[in-house]
Protein backbone atom coordinates (compact mmCIF):
# COMPACT_ATOMS: atom_id res chain seq x y z
CA UNK A 1 0.00 0.00 0.00
CA UNK A 2 3.01 2.41 0.91
CA UNK A 3 4.30 2.35 -2.48
CA UNK A 4 0.89 3.40 -4.56
CA UNK A 5 -0.01 5.82 -2.07
CA UNK A 6 4.08 7.22 -2.14
CA UNK A 7 2.97 10.45 -4.79
CA UNK A 8 0.00 11.53 -2.95
CA UNK A 9 1.58 11.68 0.67
CA UNK A 10 4.99 12.87 -0.58
CA UNK A 11 3.24 15.87 -1.80
CA UNK A 12 1.88 16.51 1.24
CA UNK A 13 4.60 15.96 3.26
CA UNK A 14 6.50 18.80 1.19
CA UNK A 15 3.91 20.85 1.22
CA UNK A 16 4.37 20.97 5.23
CA UNK A 17 7.65 21.21 4.81
CA UNK A 18 7.12 24.46 2.51
CA UNK A 19 4.26 26.07 4.29
CA UNK A 20 4.98 25.17 8.25
CA UNK A 21 8.66 27.27 8.68
CA UNK A 22 6.43 30.03 7.02
CA UNK A 23 3.69 29.68 9.63
CA UNK A 24 1.36 29.57 7.19
CA UNK A 25 -2.09 27.34 7.83
CA UNK A 26 -3.34 25.43 5.27
CA UNK A 27 -6.11 22.56 4.78
CA UNK A 28 -6.71 19.79 2.35
CA UNK A 29 -9.59 20.84 -0.56
CA UNK A 30 -10.96 19.40 -3.58
CA UNK A 31 -11.58 15.96 -4.19
CA UNK A 32 -9.14 14.80 -1.16
CA UNK A 33 -11.43 16.48 1.21
CA UNK A 34 -14.37 16.06 -0.24
CA UNK A 35 -13.85 11.80 -0.30
CA UNK A 36 -13.54 11.86 3.38
CA UNK A 37 -16.96 12.52 3.14
CA UNK A 38 -18.32 10.86 -0.21
CA UNK A 39 -20.44 7.93 -0.34
CA UNK A 40 -17.89 6.76 -3.63
CA UNK A 41 -14.52 7.86 -3.25
CA UNK A 42 -13.39 9.23 -6.66
CA UNK A 43 -10.37 9.75 -8.63
CA UNK A 44 -8.95 13.50 -9.45
CA UNK A 45 -6.38 15.34 -11.80
CA UNK A 46 -4.58 17.57 -8.89
CA UNK A 47 -4.49 17.89 -5.31
CA UNK A 48 -6.18 20.80 -3.87
CA UNK A 49 -5.39 23.06 -0.73
CA UNK A 50 -6.50 26.53 0.40
CA UNK A 51 -3.90 28.42 3.00
CA UNK A 52 -4.83 31.97 4.37
CA UNK A 53 -1.69 34.75 4.05
CA UNK A 54 -2.00 36.77 6.69
CA UNK A 55 2.00 37.54 7.32
CA UNK A 56 2.48 35.98 3.87
CA UNK A 57 2.63 36.97 -0.12
CA UNK A 58 1.78 34.74 -2.57
CA UNK A 59 5.00 34.92 -4.54
CA UNK A 60 6.44 33.94 -0.82
CA UNK A 61 4.36 30.54 -1.59
CA UNK A 62 5.03 30.12 -5.07
CA UNK A 63 9.03 30.48 -4.29
CA UNK A 64 8.94 28.09 -1.47
CA UNK A 65 6.50 25.64 -3.21
CA UNK A 66 9.58 26.48 -6.18
CA UNK A 67 12.58 25.33 -3.55
CA UNK A 68 10.22 21.82 -2.64
CA UNK A 69 10.35 20.59 -6.34
CA UNK A 70 7.43 21.98 -8.04
CA UNK A 71 7.74 23.84 -11.40
CA UNK A 72 5.46 25.43 -13.73
CA UNK A 73 4.02 27.35 -11.10
CA UNK A 74 1.68 30.10 -12.55
CA UNK A 75 -0.69 32.31 -10.40
CA UNK A 76 -3.81 33.00 -12.08
CA UNK A 77 -5.69 36.11 -10.61
CA UNK A 78 -3.72 36.33 -7.49
CA UNK A 79 -5.57 34.06 -5.78
CA UNK A 80 -4.98 30.43 -7.37
CA UNK A 81 -1.47 28.83 -7.87
CA UNK A 82 -1.15 26.13 -10.29
CA UNK A 83 1.96 24.17 -9.93
CA UNK A 84 3.33 20.97 -11.20
CA UNK A 85 5.58 18.96 -9.49
CA UNK A 86 7.80 16.49 -11.76
CA UNK A 87 6.98 13.38 -8.70
CA UNK A 88 3.70 14.04 -7.78
CA UNK A 89 1.54 15.78 -10.12
CA UNK A 90 -0.27 19.10 -10.09
CA UNK A 91 -1.24 21.17 -7.15
CA UNK A 92 -3.67 24.12 -6.84
CA UNK A 93 -3.37 26.25 -4.44
CA UNK A 94 -6.95 28.72 -3.47
CA UNK A 95 -5.84 31.72 -1.24
CA UNK A 96 -8.01 32.48 1.65
CA UNK A 97 -9.04 36.39 1.11
CA UNK A 98 -12.50 36.31 3.74
CA UNK A 99 -13.03 35.50 7.33
CA UNK A 100 -15.00 32.93 6.49
CA UNK A 101 -11.84 30.61 4.78
CA UNK A 102 -9.48 31.71 7.51
CA UNK A 103 -12.59 30.25 9.92
CA UNK A 104 -12.94 26.95 7.43
CA UNK A 105 -9.14 26.29 7.47
CA UNK A 106 -8.60 26.67 11.60
CA UNK A 107 -11.57 24.34 12.36
CA UNK A 108 -10.51 21.47 9.64
CA UNK A 109 -9.58 18.49 10.71
CA UNK A 110 -5.67 17.49 11.62
CA UNK A 111 -5.23 14.30 9.89
CA UNK A 112 -1.88 12.19 9.78
CA UNK A 113 0.10 11.73 6.88
CA UNK A 114 3.10 9.25 8.44
CA UNK A 115 4.34 8.93 12.04
CA UNK A 116 6.21 12.38 11.20
CA UNK A 117 3.40 14.93 9.33
CA UNK A 118 0.32 15.99 9.84
CA UNK A 119 -2.30 18.01 8.14
CA UNK A 120 -5.27 19.74 7.80
CA UNK A 121 -8.54 18.62 5.63
CA UNK A 122 -11.24 20.57 5.96
CA UNK A 123 -14.77 19.88 6.86
CA UNK A 124 -17.77 18.67 5.84
CA UNK A 125 -19.92 21.72 6.09
CA UNK A 126 -17.16 23.41 4.43
CA UNK A 127 -16.39 21.25 1.78
CA UNK A 128 -20.08 21.63 0.96
CA UNK A 129 -20.47 25.24 1.39
CA UNK A 130 -16.84 25.99 -1.43
CA UNK A 131 -19.13 23.09 -3.50
CA UNK A 132 -21.98 24.86 -3.36
CA UNK A 133 -20.11 28.37 -4.58
CA UNK A 134 -18.50 26.87 -7.18
CA UNK A 135 -21.76 25.07 -8.49
CA UNK A 136 -20.40 23.42 -11.34
CA UNK A 137 -21.68 19.93 -12.32
CA UNK A 138 -18.38 18.05 -10.54
CA UNK A 139 -18.90 20.43 -7.98
CA UNK A 140 -22.96 19.39 -7.54
CA UNK A 141 -22.29 15.91 -7.86
CA UNK A 142 -20.03 15.73 -4.72
CA UNK A 143 -22.07 17.24 -2.69
CA UNK A 144 -25.11 15.02 -3.57
CA UNK A 145 -22.76 12.19 -3.18
CA UNK A 146 -21.94 14.06 0.54
CA UNK A 147 -25.58 14.14 0.94
CA UNK A 148 -26.17 10.83 0.25
CA UNK A 149 -23.75 9.59 2.55
CA UNK A 150 -25.23 11.51 5.49
CA UNK A 151 -22.46 12.03 7.39
CA UNK A 152 -22.82 14.01 11.03
CA UNK A 153 -23.06 18.09 9.83
CA UNK A 154 -23.01 21.24 12.22
CA UNK A 155 -26.54 22.29 10.99
CA UNK A 156 -26.02 25.12 12.68
CA UNK A 157 -23.10 26.47 11.08
CA UNK A 158 -24.43 24.99 7.84
CA UNK A 159 -27.22 27.50 8.27
CA UNK A 160 -25.47 30.37 9.02
CA UNK A 161 -22.83 30.19 5.78
CA UNK A 162 -25.46 29.52 3.12
CA UNK A 163 -27.60 31.91 4.17
CA UNK A 164 -24.76 34.50 4.51
CA UNK A 165 -23.74 33.57 1.44
CA UNK A 166 -27.41 32.71 -0.41
CA UNK A 167 -26.95 28.91 -1.95
CA UNK A 168 -30.20 27.88 0.16
CA UNK A 169 -31.70 27.44 -3.57
CA UNK A 170 -28.55 25.75 -4.73
CA UNK A 171 -28.65 23.26 -2.08
CA UNK A 172 -32.24 22.70 -2.56
CA UNK A 173 -31.64 22.12 -6.40
CA UNK A 174 -28.98 19.32 -5.30
CA UNK A 175 -31.53 17.57 -2.84
CA UNK A 176 -34.06 17.66 -5.03
CA UNK A 177 -32.51 16.16 -7.92
CA UNK A 178 -31.28 13.34 -5.54
CA UNK A 179 -34.80 12.78 -4.56
CA UNK A 180 -35.75 12.98 -8.68
CA UNK A 181 -33.13 10.45 -8.84
CA UNK A 182 -33.83 7.83 -5.92
CA UNK A 183 -30.69 8.29 -3.91
CA UNK A 184 -32.44 10.55 -1.46
CA UNK A 185 -35.74 9.83 0.03
CA UNK A 186 -36.21 13.40 1.27
CA UNK A 187 -34.21 16.38 1.95
CA UNK A 188 -31.37 15.73 4.52
CA UNK A 189 -30.91 19.88 5.30
CA UNK A 190 -33.05 22.83 6.61
CA UNK A 191 -36.73 22.86 4.77
CA UNK A 192 -35.39 26.81 3.67
CA UNK A 193 -32.46 29.52 4.48
CA UNK A 194 -33.38 33.32 4.26
CA UNK A 195 -31.18 34.95 2.46
CA UNK A 196 -28.87 37.19 4.16
CA UNK A 197 -30.92 40.90 4.22
CA UNK A 198 -33.89 39.75 3.40
CA UNK B 1 -36.63 -1.16 -32.73
CA UNK B 2 -38.86 1.28 -31.17
CA UNK B 3 -37.31 5.25 -31.21
CA UNK B 4 -38.96 6.89 -28.23
CA UNK B 5 -39.45 10.54 -28.23
CA UNK B 6 -40.26 13.52 -26.36
CA UNK B 7 -41.85 12.38 -22.84
CA UNK B 8 -41.78 8.71 -23.42
CA UNK B 9 -38.01 9.83 -23.82
CA UNK B 10 -37.76 11.60 -20.72
CA UNK B 11 -39.22 8.79 -18.44
CA UNK B 12 -37.35 6.12 -19.95
CA UNK B 13 -34.60 8.04 -18.72
CA UNK B 14 -35.94 8.75 -15.56
CA UNK B 15 -36.52 5.38 -14.99
CA UNK B 16 -33.33 3.90 -15.90
CA UNK B 17 -31.12 6.46 -13.97
CA UNK B 18 -33.02 5.53 -11.10
CA UNK B 19 -32.61 1.75 -11.47
CA UNK B 20 -28.74 2.66 -11.71
CA UNK B 21 -28.97 4.93 -8.74
CA UNK B 22 -30.80 2.02 -6.40
CA UNK B 23 -28.29 -0.52 -7.75
CA UNK B 24 -25.28 1.50 -6.75
CA UNK B 25 -23.98 0.76 -3.09
CA UNK B 26 -21.58 3.03 -0.83
CA UNK B 27 -18.14 2.67 -0.44
CA UNK B 28 -17.27 1.35 3.17
CA UNK B 29 -15.23 4.34 4.61
CA UNK B 30 -11.21 4.55 5.10
CA UNK B 31 -10.33 3.78 8.10
CA UNK B 32 -7.46 6.39 8.48
CA UNK B 33 -6.48 8.98 5.33
CA UNK B 34 -3.55 7.05 4.35
CA UNK B 35 -5.78 4.15 3.18
CA UNK B 36 -8.19 7.14 1.21
CA UNK B 37 -5.01 8.27 -0.29
CA UNK B 38 -4.13 4.90 -1.47
CA UNK B 39 -7.62 4.31 -2.31
CA UNK B 40 -7.89 7.43 -4.71
CA UNK B 41 -4.43 6.42 -6.62
CA UNK B 42 -5.83 2.23 -6.73
CA UNK B 43 -8.93 3.39 -9.37
CA UNK B 44 -6.03 5.75 -11.44
CA UNK B 45 -2.56 5.73 -11.37
CA UNK B 46 -2.97 8.72 -12.89
CA UNK B 47 -4.82 10.26 -10.08
CA UNK B 48 -3.41 13.80 -9.00
CA UNK B 49 -1.12 13.94 -12.24
CA UNK B 50 -2.78 16.43 -14.16
CA UNK B 51 -3.50 16.84 -17.46
CA UNK B 52 -1.85 17.03 -20.71
CA UNK B 53 -3.66 20.85 -21.06
CA UNK B 54 -2.51 23.09 -18.62
CA UNK B 55 -6.01 24.50 -18.21
CA UNK B 56 -7.60 21.55 -17.64
CA UNK B 57 -8.91 19.84 -14.54
CA UNK B 58 -11.03 21.26 -12.05
CA UNK B 59 -9.57 25.20 -13.05
CA UNK B 60 -12.98 25.85 -14.33
CA UNK B 61 -14.55 24.80 -11.01
CA UNK B 62 -11.61 27.40 -9.22
CA UNK B 63 -12.54 29.88 -11.26
CA UNK B 64 -16.02 29.64 -10.50
CA UNK B 65 -15.45 29.52 -6.73
CA UNK B 66 -13.18 32.97 -6.96
CA UNK B 67 -16.11 34.49 -9.44
CA UNK B 68 -18.70 33.91 -6.97
CA UNK B 69 -16.41 34.92 -3.76
CA UNK B 70 -15.65 38.34 -5.80
CA UNK B 71 -19.48 39.22 -6.52
CA UNK B 72 -20.16 37.92 -2.05
CA UNK B 73 -17.22 40.58 -1.16
CA UNK B 74 -18.63 42.84 -3.82
CA UNK B 75 -22.09 43.04 -3.06
CA UNK B 76 -21.18 43.73 0.77
CA UNK B 77 -18.90 46.15 -0.27
CA UNK B 78 -15.52 44.94 0.73
CA UNK B 79 -13.99 43.08 3.19
CA UNK B 80 -14.37 45.16 6.29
Amino acid sequence: MSEINEQFATALRELSDALTPLGIDWAVAGAVAVNNYRDQIRTTTDLDVMLSLTDQTVEVVRDALHQHGWDQIEVIEKWLVRAQHPVTGRLDVLVTQTEYELGAIARAKIVSIDETHMCKTLAVEDVVILKLMADRYRDNADVQSILVNQPEFDWDYMAKWIEEFDLGERLKRIEDSAIAEGRLKERVSRKSYRPKGH
Amino acid sequence: MTVLKGKDAIAHFERLGRAIAESERPDSPPKDFKELLYRMRALDRKCGMGTKDPLGGDLSSHLAYLEYREAWVAKRGGLE
